[in-house]
């Protein structure tokens, strides 16, 4: 009994042991088939993820370049900082825009994801960057060969391109920032779309302040563009622009300092001022000044620029579609300005009190005083006089009465570089009127007949009986004698002699003092000045690509590719000089 | 005596079998699995199947534009729009990816009248929002939700795009 008990232990171990092989062996084969389902699905999944990489890297490397090369052309930190920087000459230079551009599309790269698919379980090598160049109209992108692997219990899976990949991006994101650098900096810069040669010279070379320029001439010659100037926009401001002989000329050019106002006025007070005298001078004259040499730019780029067909052997292809118009060159202008008088310069005008003696006989007064005053100091004359009298009078054959009540007051005063004159008359006259005229009577006719005179026919004597009308006159009491020869003369014909002429008396006065005057007043003014002009050109460049549109992101809208750069540059013209 | 004779036969009755039984698993846990048409296509195929949709999708190309359907994505995810423009040859066109996928989901996914669920979408990591671009089944996020949860086989690609967006393809017997 024992021993049966025994076996049936035995057996029921061997059985136990037989299902758990059995259970062992199909969990074992399960989860082999799984892992290999596993191992291969994944491989697959690499492969084909591998394949979807190569398919959308194209379009998205170029979308990259593209909105790098945007931000980067609209925003190049050091081309264009903003209102509070401008271009200087320790702006980053073109290498350092290029490698900061470079830098971008590295840093976008960098950020796609390394480890994809199940649980991250695929290494994928993102894109690298082998290689940026720029050309004038391309972005060149160089890709080292992307792989996909995984290494998974012995179950290794490697996938390579093999290849480079090569990415070319029409975009002139290079040739808009050479020509942005040239218009600051010395130096020369290889154009390759431009097989013209042109010569730019600078204009007003015979002003002084334009002599160091007059014989830099810019040239692109064989794709070339040369420049030997430092800052090409302070001079082509400064002395203009000679282009083909169409000459348009610069702040240099500007050569009418000098401003002159005067005004005079019976009627009200009269003021000259600064201002007014720098209305007479060329200051009205800077922003337009600045504007056509800045246009006359704007069109010379535009010549330059806008090839219609900018593809050259050797270039990346450019689409050139209908329609194409190269690129857009905008130049806005700002000008800051303010002036002085120019205290290099001497007093226009100087006076001493012996330059005013035209005016002394009016302060002399009728009883023959003389009012004038007259201060002299270094730099002004006061000349004054102000009085008030009356003399003579007024009656019957007698106007002699005078009233004047007079004032002349001139300050003028000077500087280095400006004279002023201020002038002010004032007359008060009163006099004798007429009022009624004198009371006149005969008193004789001829030597004793009160009421008649002799005279003649010619033969004989004869004699008249006349009349006499007294009546006044402007020369005082007069007399008019009337007679019919026919009717009132012995003889007929009979003409009086010219000495038979009435006497007249007054008898009383007819003439009084004036119960009106009249009063005269006038003002003068005058600043003359020579000036100087300080001027602070502010310049924005603005570039625009219209080959190609760039999308920007979260909207479907689209953007031309764009350089702005600003540019401060300042003088101060003076009649003497500019700098 | 007896039972211990009776013991000791089927201690190497146990032993023998045993012995055997381990040898014949050595040898199968060193030889490759049968590769089965069930594993094959069942375990194998199907997870794959999203896979093989994405990569074949992408190759798309529109005659006119020679627009790919990579091409449309990529700007879709940039441009954040479903229908995104793109600036080719001095034009704009215009791409609805909707139009597309949805034409490809209805001929792809009922291909020789075996019916898959499918769903095409474009993830926004930073949001978290789904935005669908093709399918053929109602509440799509619901049905794949549910799937996964009860363990049902779910075939699932994804591509990344670039920015923080991925584009997604679900796939269901």
């Amino acid at each position: 009994m024992k021993g049966v008990s025994i076996l049936a232990a035995v057996i029921a171990i061997a059985v136990i042991i037989v299902m758990g092989f059995f259970a062992a062996i199909f969990i074992l084969s399960t989860s082999y088939e799984r892992t290999l389902s596993d191992r291969v699905a994944s491989a697959h999944t690499a492969i084909n993820l591998f394949y979807a990489y190569n398919e959308t890297l194209p379009v998205f490397a170029q979308l990259l370049i593209l909105t790098a090369a945007r931000d980067l052309g609209e925003n190049c930190g050091g081309v264009n900082c903003g209102k509070q920087c401008v271009w200087n000459l320790s702006c980053p230079t073109l290498e350092q825009l290029v490698d900061k551009y470079n830098s971008s599309i590295i840093t976008i790269f960098d950020s796609l994801p390394k480890n994809v698919g199940e649980l991250g379980r695929i290494n994928f090598t993102p894109p690298k960057i082998e290689k940026i160049s720029l050309t004038e109209n391309c972005i060149n992108l160089t890709l080292k060969p992307q792989s996909v692997w995984m290494n998974r219990s012995g179950f290794f899976l490697n996938a390579s391109s093999v290849e480079e990949m090569n990415f070319s991006v029409p975009v002139r994101y290079y040739l808009l920032l050479t020509i942005g650098r040239m218009l600051f900096e010395k130096g020369e810069y290889k154009i390759t779309n431009s097989a013209l040669s042109k010569t730019i010279r600078f204009a007003d070379e015979s002003e002084p302040e334009c002599s160091s320029v007059a014989d830099v001439t810019v040239t692109i010659k064989n794709g070339k563009v040369s420049m030997p100037v430092d800052n090409f926009t302070y001079w082509v401001v400064l002395c203009g622009i000679n282009y083909s002989g169409d000459v348009v000329h610069g702040l240099a050019s500007l050569n009418d300092f000098y401003g002159e106002y005067s005004e005079s006025s019976h009627w009200q007070k009269v003021t000259c001022t600064k201002e007014d005298a720098l209305e007479d001078t060329d200051y009205g004259r800077i922003d337009t000044t600045v504007k056509k040499v800045m246009d006359k730019l704007k069109d010379i780029l535009t010549e330059f620029y806008n090839d219609a067909n900018p593809n050259l052997p050797g270039t990346c292809e450019y689409e050139v579609y209908p329609g194409y118009k190269g690129i857009d060159f905008t130049i806005t202008t700002s000008i800051d300005k303010s002036y002085d008088i120019d205290t290099n310069q001497p007093s226009p005008e100087t006076r001493n009190c012996s330059d005013y003696s035209g005016y002394d006989w009016m302060c002399i007064d009728c009883k023959k005083k003389d009012h004038k005053n007259c201060v002299k100091l270094s730099n002004s004359v006061h000349y004054y006089c102000s009085f008030e009298k009356e003399c003579g009078d007024c009656g019957c054959g007698d106007n002699s009465y005078k009233y004047l009540n007079r004032t002349i007051d001139i300050y003028d005063k000077w500087g280095r570089g400006y004279f002023s004159h201020k002038f002010y008359h004032y007359s008060k006259t009163k006099g004798c009127i007429e009022a009624g005229g004198c009371d006149c009577g005969v008193t004789s006719c001829g030597e004793d007949n009160s009421y008649k005179c002799k005279g003649t026919n010619g033969t004989d004597e004869c004699e008249c009986s006349i009349s006499c009308f007294c009546s006044e006159t402007s020369e005082g009491c007069k007399c008019s004698i009337s007679y019919n020869p026919a009717t009132d003369c012995t003889l007929p014909d009979c003409e009086v002699y010219d000495s038979c002429t009435c006497k007249c008396k007054y008898t009383k006065t007819l003439y009084k003092r004036a119960s009106s005057y009249s009063e005269t007043q006038r003002w003068e003014c005058k600043y003359s000045a020579y000036f100087v002009f300080d001027v602070t050109a502010k310049l924005e460049f603005e570039f625009t690509d219209n080959s190609i549109l760039i999308p920007r992101q979260g909207s479907t809208a689209f953007e031309k590719l764009k350089l702005k750069l600003n540019a401060e540059t300042k003088y101060h013209l003076s009649s003497s000089s500019s700098s | 005596m007896r039972g211990f004779i009776l013991s000791f036969i089927a201690l190497i009755f146990v032993m023998v079998t045993c012995t055997i039984f381990i040898v014949i698993f050595l040898i199968l846990s060193y030889t490759p699995a049968k590769i089965t048409k069930e594993l094959v296509v069942n375990v194998v195929y199907e997870p794959i199947f999203a896979q093989n949709m994405l990569v074949s999708l992408l190759n798309m190309r529109n005659e006119t534009s020679g627009i790919t359907f990579a091409d449309a994505v990529v700007y879709a995810a940039y441009q954040n729009n479903v229908t995104p423009k793109i600036f080719r040859n001095g034009k704009i066109y215009r791409f609805d990816l909707s139009h597309d996928a949805q034409k490809y989901v209805d001929y792809v996914c009922e291909y020789l009248g075996v019916k898959k669920k499918c769903w095409i979408f474009i993830y926004d990591g930073t949001s978290r929002s789904i935005v669908t671009i093709a399918k053929n089944i109602d509440n799509p996020e619901k049905e794949f939700e549910r799937s996964q949860k009860e363990g049902e086989a779910v075939s699932r690609a994804s591509l990344p795009l670039g920015f923080d967006r991925w584009f997604v393809i679900y796939t269901r017997e």
